[in-house]
C-alpha cells in the first residue's frame, strides 16, 4: 500500500459520523481559504474589469463600479462576498457578461465539463486497470514489457500534443469524429480520450505494482492450492487489495483531470468551465474567476472524500479502530 | 545490458544536452530572425532542415535554442522546489511530534488544492502583456517551483524519520552538535540519493507544465522559443484547409524524447536505489 493510503487510513481511525462531520468542516474551511486567497490575489493584481482598450468616461466607469460594488472599501467588499457566498450560495454578477450571474454561467458550463471529466476518468480506470492486470499477472513477460514502455510514453506526451494528433487523424484525415464544438456524445470522444490516456498510464503502473505484490501473498497460494482457476484467483482474490493504491490515486488524478480539461476544452472548442476560467482571468471578471476556482476546489475536495470512502470499503482494516 | 531503460534515457539526455550546448555551432539561422518571404517552407527546402514557421523563422534553430529554454526552466524550477521541499521535510521529520503532525497536515491540505489554477491566476494577473519578459520568466520559475515541493517534502520527511534514530546522529548529538548542524552536516547529505532521484522526475513534470502554460499563452514569452510554445504554435497551425505538420511533429517529438529520457533516467535511478519509492502522477 502506498504511504499516502496508509496516512489517510490513520486519519480516519474514528468511527462514521465524526469522520463525515470532520470532512464537511474541512470542506467549508477549504472554501473559505480559497475564497480569501483568490479574492485578495485578484484585488492586489494590477488591472480591473473595466480597464478597456478604449477609455470610458469617468462617470460611466464610476457608475459601473458602483453597480458591482467595486467602489466600496476592500474589507467591506470581502465581507459582502463571503456573506453572499455562505448564506445564499450566491457567487455574484459577472462583469464580462452583463445581466448574467456567475451561478447561471456555471450552471450552463458545468454539465459539459463534468461529462468530459467523468468520461475521461472512467476511461482511465478501465484501460488502466485492464492494462495493469495484463502486465501484472506475468511480470517480465512480453505484455508487461510492452505496457511498461507504453506507460512511459503515456506520461511523456503533453496532452495538447496528443489532442492535436488525435484531432488530426480522426477529425481531419479519417473524418469520423467531430473536431470542435459540442454536438452530442460523439464530440466528447476525442477530448475524453486525450484527457484520460495519461492517467490510464499511471493507473496501469499502480495496478501492476499492486498486483505483483499481492500475488505473492500466502492467501493467494492457498487459493491456487484449492485448485481455483488463475482467472478467478486474479479477479476474485488478488485484485481488490491490489487496487488500493489506484483508489488513493483517484484524488490526485481528479485534480489533474480538472486542470487538464482547461487545455482540452480549448483545443476542442468545448463550452465548458475551463474556457470560462481562463477567459475570466484574462478579462479580470473577478466574480467569475472566483466562482470557477471555488467550484474546482469543491469538486476536488468531494472527489478526495469519495476516494477515501471507497478506500474504506475496499479495505476493512482502515475502517476499524486499531 | 542490465538496464536498457537507464542507458537509453541517459543517451537521449546526453544527446539533447550536447545539441543545446552546441546551439551556435549546429544552427545556420538565428532563432528569432523573421523572413516573410519564407513562410511555411516544408522541411528540407533552402537549407531549412526542419522547415520554417508562419514568420519564416527556421524551426531547427528554434528547437535547438528552445531546448536551452525548456531545460533551464525545468532545472531551475526543480531547484526551487528542492530547496523548499528538503528544508520543510527535514525540519518536519527531525523536530517530530506535534510540529511534524501540523506540518504534514498542512501538506495534506495543500495536496487537495488545485495548484495549477493558482499558477494560471498568478501568471495572468501579475504579469499582463506589458510586463517585461525577464520578470515574467523569473515569476514563472518561482511559481512552478513553488507548487512542486509537496511530494519532495513528504519523501524527505520519511527518510529523516528513520535517519534520525541512527547511531551516527546519536553520536553527533552526544558530541554536542546542535540541531542545525546535525541536519546540515549529518542528515541532509544522507538524503542526496533520494533527492537526486526525485529531482530527476520533477524536471519532466515542470517542462510539461511549462508547455501547458505556454499552450494557454501564459508561459515563456516571445521571443524566447520554449518547446511548449513551439508545440502550441504548431497546434494552432493545424487547420482543415492545410496542415503544416512539421510545426507540430518536430516540437512534439522533441518534448516527448526529452521527457522520455528524463523519465527513463529518473525511474532507472529510483529502481537502483529503492524500488518501493512512491510513484508520481502526471500533469497537475
Amino acid at each position: 500500500m502506498s504511504e499516502e493510503a496508509r496516512d489517510r487510513g490513520g486519519e480516519r481511525r474514528g468511527r462514521g459520523a465524526p469522520f463525515v462531520l470532520r470532512r464537511l468542516l474541512g470542506l467549508l474551511l477549504t472554501i473559505f481559504v480559497i475564497a480569501t486567497l483568490s479574492f485578495f490575489l485578484l484585488r492586489i493584481a494590477p488591472g480591473g474589469p473595466f480597464d478597456e482598450e478604449r477609455a470610458v468616461e469617468a462617470s460611466v466607469r464610476r457608475a459601473q463600479e458602483r453597480k458591482y460594488g467595486l467602489d466600496r472599501p476592500l474589507g467591506e467588499q470581502y465581507l459582502r462576498y463571503l456573506r453572499a457566498l455562505f448564506l445564499h450560495g450566491d457567487l455574484g454578477p459577472s462583469s464580462r457578461y452583463p445581466g448574467m450571474t456567475v451561478n447561471e454561467l456555471i450552471a450552463e458550463s458545468l454539465p459539459p465539463s463534468l461529462a468530459l471529466g467523468g468520461l475521461a476518468l472512467g476511461l482511465a480506470l478501465v484501460l488502466g486497470i485492464g492494462a495493469g492486470v495484463a502486465a501484472g499477472t506475468r511480470p517480465g513477460g512480453p505484455a508487461d514489457r510492452a505496457i511498461l514502455l507504453l506507460t512511459v510514453f503515456g506520461v511523456s506526451v503533453p496532452n495538447f500534443v496528443l489532442g492535436a494528433g488525435l484531432l488530426w487523424v480522426f477529425g481531419l484525415w479519417l473524418r469520423v469524429l467531430p473536431v470542435a464544438g459540442l454536438t452530442g456524445f460523439s464530440s466528447l470522444v476525442l477530448p475524453a480520450v486525450t484527457l484520460g490516456l495519461p492517467f490510464a498510464a499511471v493507473i496501469a503502473r499502480l495496478a501492476r505494482a499492486g498486483l505483483v505484490e499481492t500475488l505473492q501473498e500466502d492467501y493467494i497460494r492457498t487459493a491456487r492450492a484449492k485448485g481455483l482457476r488463475e482467472r478467478r484467483v486474479v479477479w476474485g482474490h488478488a485484485l481488490r487489495p491490489a487496487l488500493l493504491p489506484v483508489v488513493s490515486f483517484l484524488g490526485p488524478a481528479a485534480a489533474g483531470i480538472l486542470t487538464g480539461s482547461v487545455v482540452i476544452e480549448r483545443i476542442f472548442a468545448l463550452p465548458g468551465l475551463g474556457t470560462h476560467f481562463v477567459n475570466s482571468a484574462l478579462n479580470r471578471d473577478y466574480s467569475l474567476v472566483m466562482g470557477t476556482v471555488l467550484l474546482y476546489s469543491v469538486l476536488l475536495v468531494l472527489l478526495n472524500f469519495l476516494s477515501d470512502l471507497a478506500l474504506g470499503i475496499l479495505d476493512p482494516r482502515i475502517r476499524r479502530p486499531r | 545490458m542490465r538496464r536498457p531503460g537507464l542507458v537509453l534515457g541517459a543517451a537521449l539526455l546526453g544527446g539533447i544536452t550536447a545539441l543545446s550546448l552546441a546551439a551556435p555551432l549546429v544552427t545556420r539561422y538565428p532563432y528569432a530572425a523573421q523572413d516573410l518571404t519564407r513562410q511555411y517552407l516544408p522541411p528540407g527546402t533552402e537549407g531549412h532542415l526542419l522547415g520554417t514557421d508562419l514568420e519564416g523563422r527556421d524551426l531547427f534553430s528554434r528547437l535547438v535554442y528552445g531546448s536551452r529554454v525548456s531545460l533551464l526552466v525545468g532545472v531551475v524550477a526543480t531547484l526551487v522546489s528542492l530547496v523548499i521541499g528538503v528544508t520543510y521535510g527535514a525540519i518536519s521529520g527531525y523536530v517530530g511530534g506535534r510540529v511534524d503532525a501540523v506540518l504534514m497536515r498542512f501538506v495534506d491540505v495543500m495536496y487537495s488544492l488545485p495548484f495549477l489554477f493558482l499558477v494560471i491566476l498568478v501568471m495572468t494577473l501579475f504579469l499582463g502583456p506589458k510586463a517585461s519578459p525577464a520578470r515574467r520568466v523569473a515569476a514563472l520559475l518561482v511559481v512552478l517551483g513553488a507548487v512542486q515541493w509537496l511530494t519532495m517534502a513528504r519523501i524527505v520527511r520519511g527518510q529523516v524519520l528513520t535517519l534520525k534514530t541512527r547511531g551516527f546522529v546519536e553520536a553527533a548529538r552526544a558530541l554536542g552538535a546542535g540541531p542545525v548542524r546535525i541536519l546540515a552536516r549529518h542528515i541532509v547529505p544522507n538524503l542526496l540519493g533520494v533527492v537526486v532521484v526525485y529531482a530527476t522526475l520533477t524536471v519532466p513534470r515542470v517542462i510539461l507544465q511549462e508547455a501547458f502554460l505556454s499552450f494557454l499563452g501564459l508561459g515563456i514569452p516571445e521571443p524566447y522559443p520554449s518547446w511548449g510554445r513551439l508545440a502550441a504554435d504548431g497546434v494552432r497551425a493545424i487547420t482543415p484547409v492545410e496542415s503544416h505538420w512539421w510545426l507540430i511533429v518536430f516540437p512534439a517529438g522533441a518534448i516527448t524524447l526529452a521527457l522520455l529520457g528524463l523519465n527513463l533516467v529518473g525511474e532507472g535511478l529510483r529502481d537502483l536505489l529503492d524500488p518501493r519509492l512512491e510513484r508520481r502522477s502526471p500533469g497537475g
